[in-house]
This record gives C-alpha cells, sequence and structure tokens, in this order.
C-alpha cells in the first residue's frame, strides 16, 4: 500500500509544506520510504528509505515550489531504497511521477523501451511511465497544455493494471496530470490550487471540495481547477462531494483509538506471520533467513538484542528455543549488551527484534554484535528499515502499519516469528520428532483463532480493568514463559494508564516486593496448565492472605481459579507453550480498557515515541 | 450519492454461525455478505458509506476498516440497542448527513450490482426495490398501481401479491424530518410519507436479490455468488497432475496437491493446503489458511477461515465456520432435516451438516444430516451426532 499526493497552485511556494504534511497524514498507508518533487522552472527531487520526517530534513527549510508531487511507501516485496523511492523521472529528468500499484506490462515495455535507448535507473515499474511519456512529448512540435494532455492519453493508453498516477512536466510550470485504474485517488480543489491524493486525510486541511476519480478517468489539475476526461479524450463531469466528517476518526475504522484497531487485528497479525511459510511436508518451516541449512545447522547458541515490548517477546522466544532446540539462548537489552565487551563471546546468532527496525539501541548493539562475529537475523516490521537493512538476514513479521504507540499486533507477529524460527532450527538441528513438530505447527497456525475468542471477551476484561483503573499501583506474576508476559503485562499498563506496574516472576515476589502488597494493589496472575501451576497457585495463596485483589488470567478448563483469586479471565486452553499469546492479548485490553477508564491519551502517551530513534 | 447500510442486527436464527459475527459478516463465496454490498455500491460510484453497526460492531470495522481497500469512505454509527429499522436510519443519519438522495440497504442481502444502477436511476420521490417471493407473508407486501406503491402492508397474515419489498430504498435527503423518535420499523415511516402525498416509486427485479434467513440460504448465496466466477485461476504452487473442470478460482500462497480433482464453480482462498487427492465438487467456498487433507470428498460446501478437514472426509451440502476442526473420516452426508428454528419448524430437503466456530469433531463420527454442532463444541471420536450445543462436549 502507498498514499501519493500532489499540488499544483498559483504561488511560487508553499507547496514543500503541503506535500509533507500531506505524507505524515498518509503515513497510516505505510511509512518506510518517502520521496518528493518541487516543480519549478526546474524540478528538485528528494527521496528517502524512511519516514517522512527523515524526508522533511533532508528537503530543508529553503526549497519550496508552488507545484509538486510526493510519495510515501509501504514495501510488501523487495526492500525499499532511496533508487526506488518515488518520485521517479525520464531520462532528460522533465517528466516526474509518483503511482501506486502495480504496471503489470511494464517488463514488455521496458525492454522496448531500453532498446530505443532509454536510461532506467530503478527498478520499478513506475519509471517506465515517465519514459514513455517522454517519448509522447518527444513526437510533438509544440509542447503545450493541449498536446501535452493529449501525449498523456496517449502514454495512458499503454498501460495495463492497477494504477494511481500523478505527473508533472518541466516547461508546463502550473499543471499536473493523473490517471486512475483500480487504485485510490481523488482530486482536492481549493482557493488558486487543485491537489490530488490517495485519501480524503491528505487534502481535508485545505479543502473539504473532492471530487473521487473513478477507474478510467483522466484529469488535467491547474490552479484554477480540475479537467477529467476518459482515455479517448471525451470530457467526464463529476461533482464535487463535500467531507464533512472527522478524517482521523475515518483512519481509526470506528474504533477509538488506534491501539483498540490494532489489538483487534491480532489474530490478522498472526496469520500474516505465518501465511506461507508452514508446510506440512518438509521442510516444514520455510523462512528466507539469509542463511543455508549448513549454517543453521551449526548454530550452537543466541544472543537476542532488543528493547522495550521486543525485549519481552525476545524472553519468550529463549524460552521456546531452548525447550525445542536445547541450545543456550542469552537475551539482552540492546542498551546494555554493548557495555560488556570485554567478555569473550563465541560467534554465533544474533537475533535483533524491532518493531520499527530503527530502534537506535538495536542498531547500536546490532553493529556491535556484527563486529564480535555474530551472524546477525533480525525480525522486524518494516520492510528495507536499517536494522534489517543491516542484518545477514531478516524475518519480517509481516503485521502491516502500526500506528499506536504501544505495540499490540506487532508484538503478537514477534512471537510467531520467534516461534517459527524455533521450530526451523528444531526441524534442522533434528532436535524434536517430526510428528512432534507437526502437531506445534498446527497448534500455532490455530492460535490466530484463539486470540479471536480472547478478544471477544473484551467486556468482561472491560469490567475487571476498571477495578485496576482505581490502582495507583499493579503488579503482575507469571512463572516460565508468562513470566515475561507479566513484564509486557505492566509494561503496557504503566505506559498508557500512568499506573505503576511491575511484573515479577511469580517466585520472586516474596523476596521483596511482598512489603509493597496491601489491600489497593491489585495483583495480576497469569497461570497456564504447565509445570508450575501448583507452585504459582501457591504464590498466588501467599498474595491472598496480604490483602490484594487478585486477577487471575488463566485457561478455560483451569478449574481452580475461581478459589485462588477475586476475578477471572479466561482465554482458550491451548499448549503451555502458546499461552504467551493468548496472556498477552488479555492484557492488552486490560491495559486497554484500563487506560480508557481513566481518561488517558491512549494512542499518544506522555513522553513516548513509536520508534525511539535515539540512544 | 451515498449509502447507509443497516449492519447493527444479530441473525438469531442464524446461529451458530452469528454467536461469535453478527450476520453481515457470515463469509459467502470468499467475502462477508456485507462486502458484496459495498462491491456493488463502489461499482456504481456510490463510495461515501455509514454502516450502521452495532452487535459486535468490532467484527465489521477491522475488517473493513476506513474502506480504503475497496475504494471506499466507509464510517460508522453505532446502534447501541437494535429497536428496528427506522431508529437504526436515523442513526446512520446523524453520521451520514446527506445533501443528496441516498441509499438504504439491509447489509445483510445478496445483490447485484445492477439492482443498485437500477435503483439509483429510478423515478419518484423515494424509490424502493421489489421483488416476488414464493412466501410473501414473511415480508412488506406492496400494494401497487403501475409503478407507484400505495402502501406497504408488514407480514399480513394473508398477502393480496406476492409482489414483496426487499427493504432497499432511495430517499431524499430530508428523509430524517419524517422519522420520529417512536418510529422503530421504517416501513411505518415510509407508509407515513406516502400518506403525505410523497410519491414511491417501486423497481422490479428478478434473480438479483435474495435475503438470508437460515444457514442453508447461504449455500444458495454461495452458489449464486459463484456463477459469477469466469475463469479459473490457479497459483504457482500447484503440483502437477491436478484436474479442473469449469471455473477454480485459487488464492497466492495455496498449495493444491497432486491428484486432486476439482470440479468448479469453487473459490479457494490464499495460504491453503489442499490434497493430495482430494475431490472438490462446486460450488464450493474455502476460505484463506485452511486444510483439506488426502483422500477427502467435498460438494457443495463454504468452509470458512482457519478450518481443518483431516483425511479422508466426506462432507456434502456442509457449512464449517471459521477455526472449525475435524478429525480423519468425519463424514456429514446429505439428506433431509428438520428444524425448529424460533418456533417455526423448517423443512429442509437437502443439508449436509453446520458446524460451528472452533468446533472439534473426532475421527470417524458421523454427523446426520442437519446437523448442528456449536461454537466451541467437542464430539469425540465414532459417534453419530445431530444437535451439540455451544461450547459442549461430547464424550
Amino acid at each position: 500500500m502507498c498514499g501519493i499526493i500532489g499540488i499544483v497552485s498559483d504561488a511560487h511556494s508553499g507547496a514543500r509544506e503541503i506535500l509533507l504534511n500531506g505524507l505524515e497524514r498518509l503515513e497510516y498507508r505505510g511509512y518506510d520510504s518517502a520521496g518528493v518533487a518541487l516543480v519549478d522552472e526546474s524540478t528538485a527531487i528528494y527521496k528517502t528509505a524512511g519516514r517522512v520526517a527523515a524526508l522533511r530534513r533532508m528537503v530543508g527549510a529553503s526549497a519550496d515550489a508552488g507545484t509538486g508531487i510526493a510519495h510515501t511507501r509501504w514495501a510488501t516485496h523487495g526492500p525499499p531504497s532511496e533508487t526506488n523511492s518515488h518520485p521517479h523521472k525520464d531520462c532528460k529528468g522533465r517528466v516526474v511521477v509518483v503511482h501506486n500499484g502495480i504496471i503489470e506490462n511494464f517488463s514488455t515495455l521496458k525492454k522496448a523501451l531500453q532498446d530505443d535507448g532509454h536510461q532506467f535507473v530503478s527498478q520499478t515499474d513506475t519509471e517506465v511511465f515517465a519514459h514513455l511519456f517522454e517519448d509522447e512529448l518527444a513526437a510533438l512540435d509544440k509542447v503545450d497544455l493541449e498536446n501535452a494532455t493529449a501525449a498523456f492519453r496517449r502514454t495512458i493508453s499503454k498501460l495495463d493494471g492497477q494504477y494511481a498516477i500523478v505527473t508533472s512536466v518541466a516547461g508546463l510550470p502550473g499543471v499536473l496530470f493523473a490517471a486512475r485504474s483500480h487504485a485510490p485517488l481523488l482530486a482536492g480543489l481549493a482557493d488558486g490550487m487543485t491537489l490530488f491524493a490517495s485519501d480524503a486525510t491528505a487534502v481535508v486541511e485545505h479543502t473539504k471540495q473532492v471530487v473521487y476519480l473513478e477507474d478510467g478517468d483522466l484529469a488535467v489539475a491547474t490552479p484554477e481547477g480540475l479537467h477529467l476526461f476518459d482515455i479517448d479524450g471525451k470530457t467526464i463531469e463529476r461533482a464535487p462531494q463535500t467531507i464533512s466528517w472527522d478524517i482521523e476518526d475515518a483512519q481509526k475504522g470506528g474504533y477509538d483509538h488506534f491501539m483498540l484497531k490494532e489489538i483487534y487485528d491480532g489474530p490478522r497479525a498472526i496469520n500474516d506471520a505465518l501465511a506461507g511459510r508452514l508446510f506440512p511436508t518438509p521442510p516444514h518451516v520455510r523462512l528466507e533467513l539469509g542463511m543455508d541449512d549448513a549454517r543453521l545447522r551449526g548454530i550452537g547458541r543466541i544472543l537476542i538484542l532488543a528493547c522495550g515490548t521486543s525485549f519481552h517477546a525476545g524472553m519468550v522466544g529463549k524460552y521456546v528455543i531452548e525447550k525445542l532446540v536445547g541450545i543456550p539462548v542469552e537475551v539482552a537489552y540492546s542498551s546494555e549488551y554493548r557495555y560488556g565487551s570485554e567478555v569473550r563471546e563465541e560467534p554465533g546468532l544474533a537475533v535483533a527484534i524491532s518493531q520499527s527496525g530503527e530502534t537506535a539501541d538495536t542498531l547500536a548493539a546490532l553493529r556491535e554484535a556484527r563486529s564480535r562475529g555474530h551472524t546477525v537475523l533480525s525480525v522486524c516490521n518494516v520492510v528495507g528499515s536499517t536494522i534489517a537493512r543491516e542484518s545477514d538476514g531478516v524475518l519480517y513479521i509481516q503485521s502491516g502499519p502500526e500506528i499506536g504507540v504501544a505495540a499490540t499486533k506487532s508484538f503478537l507477529g514477534q512471537l510467531c516469528a520467534l516461534y517459527l524460527l524455533a521450530f526451523r532450527l528444531a526441524e534442522i538441528q533434528g532436535t524434536l520428532p517430526a510428528s512432534d513438530l507437526r502437531e506445534l505447527e498446527r497448534g500455532l497456525q490455530h492460535t490466530s483463532r484463539l486470540v479471536d475468542q480472547v478478544l471477544q471477551k473484551s467486556e468482561t476484561i472491560a469490567e475487571q480493568a476498571a477495578l485496576i483503573a482505581k490502582a495507583d499501583s499493579c503488579f503482575f506474576l507469571g512463572r516460565q514463559v508468562l513470566y515475561p508476559i507479566a513484564l509486557e503485562g505492566a509494561l503496557k499498563l504503566k505506559e498508557i494508564s500512568y499506573i505503576h506496574a511491575e511484573g515479577y516472576s511469580g517466585g520472586e515476589l516474596k523476596h521483596g516486593p511482598f512489603a509493597l502488597l496491601t489491600p489497593d494493589t491489585p495483583v495480576v496472575a497469569l497461570l497456564a496448565p504447565d509445570g508450575v501451576y501448583s507452585k504459582m497457585a501457591s504464590n498466588i495463596i501467599e498474595v491472598k492472605a496480604r490483602g490484594p485483589q487478585v486477577f487471575i488470567v488463566t485457561t478455560a478448563s483451569d478449574t481452580e481459579a475461581e478459589q485462588l483469586g477475586d476475578h477471572v479471565i479466561r482465554v482458550p486452553d491451548t499448549e503451555a507453550i502458546f499461552t504467551p499469546l493468548t496472556h498477552a492479548a488479555a492484557l492488552h485490553l486490560l491495559s486497554y480498557h484500563a487506560a480508557a477508564a481513566r481518561g488517558c491519551e491512549i494512542d499518544k502517551p506522555r513522553n513516548l515515541a513509536k520508534s525511539v530513534t535515539v540512544e | 450519492m451515498q449509502a447507509i447500510l443497516l449492519a447493527a442486527g444479530e441473525g438469531k436464527r442464524l446461529r451458530p454461525l452469528t454467536a461469535t459475527r453478527p450476520k453481515v459478516m457470515i463469509p459467502v463465496g470468499g467475502a462477508p455478505l456485507i462486502e458484496h454490498v459495498v462491491r456493488a455500491l463502489v461499482a456504481n460510484g456510490i463510495r461515501d458509506i455509514t454502516l450502521v453497526v452495532g452487535y459486535k460492531r468490532e467484527r465489521i470495522q477491522t475488517h473493513f476498516q476506513d474502506g480504503d481497500d475497496w475504494g471506499a469512505d466507509i464510517r460508522y454509527a453505532v446502534q447501541d440497542r437494535q429497536l428496528g429499522t427506522g431508529h437504526a436510519l436515523a442513526v446512520g443519519l446523524e453520521t451520514a448527513g446527506p445533501q443528496e438522495d441516498f441509499l438504504v440497504l439491509p447489509g445483510d442481502n445478496y445483490v447485484t450490482t445492477g439492482l443498485i444502477k437500477a435503483l439509483v436511476q429510478a423515478k419518484g420521490d423515494l424509490a424502493l426495490v421489489s421483488t416476488r417471493s414464493t412466501t410473501p407473508s414473511k415480508y412488506g407486501v406492496l400494494e401497487v398501481q403501475g409503478d407507484t406503491v400505495q402502501r406497504i402492508q408488514e407480514k399480513p397474515s394473508l398477502p393480496t401479491t406476492r409482489l414483496i419489498s426487499t427493504g432497499i430504498y432511495r430517499l431524499p435527503p430530508d428523509f430524517g424530518g419524517h422519522i420520529s423518535a417512536d418510529d422503530l420499523a421504517l416501513t411505518d415511516v415510509v407508509n407515513r410519507t406516502i400518506q403525505n402525498g410523497h410519491r414511491l416509486t417501486h423497481v422490479p427485479v428478478e434473480n438479483a436479490w435474495q435475503d438470508i434467513v437460515y444457514p442453508w440460504d447461504l449455500l444458495q448465496v454461495n452458489h449464486r455468488i459463484l456463477n459469477e466466477l469466469a475463469d479459473t485461476r490457479l497459483p504457482e504452487t500447484t503440483e502437477e497432475g491436478v484436474m479442473t473442470r469449469g471455473p477454480v478460482h485459487v488464492g497466492d500462497g495455496t498449495i493444491l496437491r497432486s491428484g486432486s480433482y476439482l470440479i468448479g464453480p469453487i473459490r479457494i482462498g490464499a495460504h491453503c493446503d489442499i490434497g493430495p487427492n482430494v475431490v472438490i465438487r462446486g460450488p464450493a467456498t474455502i476460505g484463506d489458511h485452511s486444510t483439506v487433507g488426502p483422500f477427502s470428498d467435498l460438494e457443495n460446501v463454504t468452509l470458512m477461515d482457519n478450518t481443518l478437514v483431516d483425511t479422508g472426509c466426506v462432507l456434502r451440502h456442509t457449512i464449517l465456520d471459521q477455526g472449525a476442526r475435524l478429525g480423519p473420516r468425519v463424514s456429514a452426508d446429505r439428506g433431509p432435516a428438520v428444524f425448529d428454528i424460533e418456533g417455526e419448524f423448517q423443512h429442509i430437503h437437502d443439508l449436509g451438516a453446520v458446524i460451528g466456530g472452533d468446533a472439534f469433531v473426532g475421527a470417524n463420527t458421523v454427523l446426520e444430516p442437519g446437523a448442528m454442532i456449536g461454537v466451541g463444541a467437542s464430539v469425540a471420536a465414532n459417534r453419530t451426532v445431530r444437535r451439540v450445543p455451544d461450547g459442549a462436549h461430547v464424550v
């Protein structure tokens, strides 16, 4: 998914801010690379394989124009790079274009153009358009609006596929051409300027009058307005519509917050993380790790580097890999790893986990790990991000853009990626019988359904969250694979509801924190039908004796939970190894509802940023 | 022009399929019912769409989000209590705020693109889509003169004609002014506007509309939707020795294994694993991330997302809701069945089983014709079952 925007105005400045602000508003469609072209007497193009904020720094405050086009991208295939970022141009730099979609016949067109001597700089399908338009323009006696419009029509008629295209031609200032076929595009009509965009979000600051282009529509925009026509040049009339609603609300798709929307995306995130990676015949787990089988077979130890929520995923990964593969796994905070440089490490596999792929601490740790001879595999969401690019291999979690600062669906995606990695290593190192592995795979594939069932308990969880919302301090307890989930539950609660929260291993509470327990400090205990159930149960009884209200998250077939705690949240039964997914989903909802009950600003908690790009 | 879709209802008569989702979100022919309606609207250039949501609204919101993937701008209006269509429309109008004529449609009906087009172009201040029904007493029956409707009689015991209202309207922007606080049914409001001198025309359609009331209606609508499939599209992951007849449309990443025999119309989603040696006789729809094991034989089935059909199952005229799992050699053959749904007896000639979401059926179990397995239920191996309530365990 990509977002495009274009503006043509009767001024000589102002386009830069309109385009960059518009791109920022389109970032929910994707944000792994961005570019802008400012069109005046000459055309200046700026692109970056990064977010719009990076592009803004690159463009600076001096460059400006009255006309321009811009693009933000969410790569699903292939890494984004500056070269492949839009806008693209022709050989002479006369035509610039942004495009969302796929030009299906691009390879045929490209070959013909190359035979004619056109030089391509990118691997994209989009660049073909620029060169085709270049040829059509070159054939004109005179480049005026009428001739160029006809040339644009002839160019578009050569394309097959899905596209929303916006393009400008040097020498024709104050004109943009656009076309739509099976990709979103609309035009915004304002005083002295006309805009194009993938979504009304990007233009609504400037105008509420929009014309939705239909498939097959071509358009010429000038500062005075818009002319729509079909491929044969016949004029089309489309009445402008008035946008009367709040665009940001629309992006949230009916939810009050992005965080809640993304919690509900959880089952889909699991399906997407597993899609195309598990097979019932060998090799059962197929991951493009960028490492050959011999290398995977030889991995004798693993170092996981991460921060925050990703660190908790890493801790689950440690448990799962150690259990299934039997090799030692160390999990280190990215920010601390570097300082142990005197210790002699045997080179092995380092796994760097970062949703954004831009976390500065993790990036620094990754570089350090490489310098110490480790092979680095990263687990990222954003394709082509810095961490992904600097790793030997990448396991993408494929969760799609995540907007809420509190990571939710991407945490589930990270867990799935780590399960897959553990399965792959167990398979290739032969540490598990094939039949057990097959059972585990089926179990993992079924977890999206389990999380879906957890989400259906939202109302019950909200009732219990309302009780926790009244507290000033809260504890989370778990053991084994649920210990990291206790940490994650505490982290989520503190970051969005501002309630002081601590996660502890069930056994650790009595070594100090017990002193803090009062009837006013709720304790959330995580239970699963595993070997430590009875130990957790006695921990809970010890806690209960100090007076706190106890909230228990446990599985459906647990018959003792009601005797242990005051409130019980039940998640579906599953193998103990997969309970991090079900319990995390329940705790994400618990934190969300607690924060909502306290009236907190959930999507933008104070002092926090989505992607931490400083150390 | 904009549209308001009524999508707040639960659909109790479609249980167990509506235990986990609102009626409009039941997948048919590869997409939820309401998505087919949204597509038909967008195909007519109607992109500004307000969904009136209520029961399990997060299902609808998570599916459509802001509508971008369908080329639509979708907004949501929340009807907290399902009081009736008139009330739902009033709620929808608050969000939609139409400046010109708008359409109102139930989100749970099958409609064609042509139906929408005909309605948009109809004459009159108000217009509705009519059709002929064999059971008019279940609907609003129309009294008409030419193309003008004189009255809508809601569910008459002795209907005078077979012409019924589909509940699909084109209404003027100020229509909200006619709805009073105690109006629960849209029909009452429409009848009153006719009495006040407005002209309501009707647009008759044939085979362009179907209501979905009971689970078995889904198999029929599935057939209608699959009949629109024209071509065969197989993914790169298709093994040698797969035979297809008629249109078979298979999503990316799905593995079709050798020896499988697929007779269209069939639609199979993405990332499924089918075969080897599976026979599927269309109409059949299989959702994403589903598995059909070796030697299974399927005919006229709808398997939703994340389902598992293990080795050697026989399923005919059967629906598997998402996450349902069948062990090896489970059989659900078709036959006559009688149901008591909400106090009404329904005789069905030809039905297999309806298996609720996340249910599990053990090896060799026989599901009798008309078997209904509840959501999350489990049935042990070697049983013969007919009715299993939600969450029950047959041991």
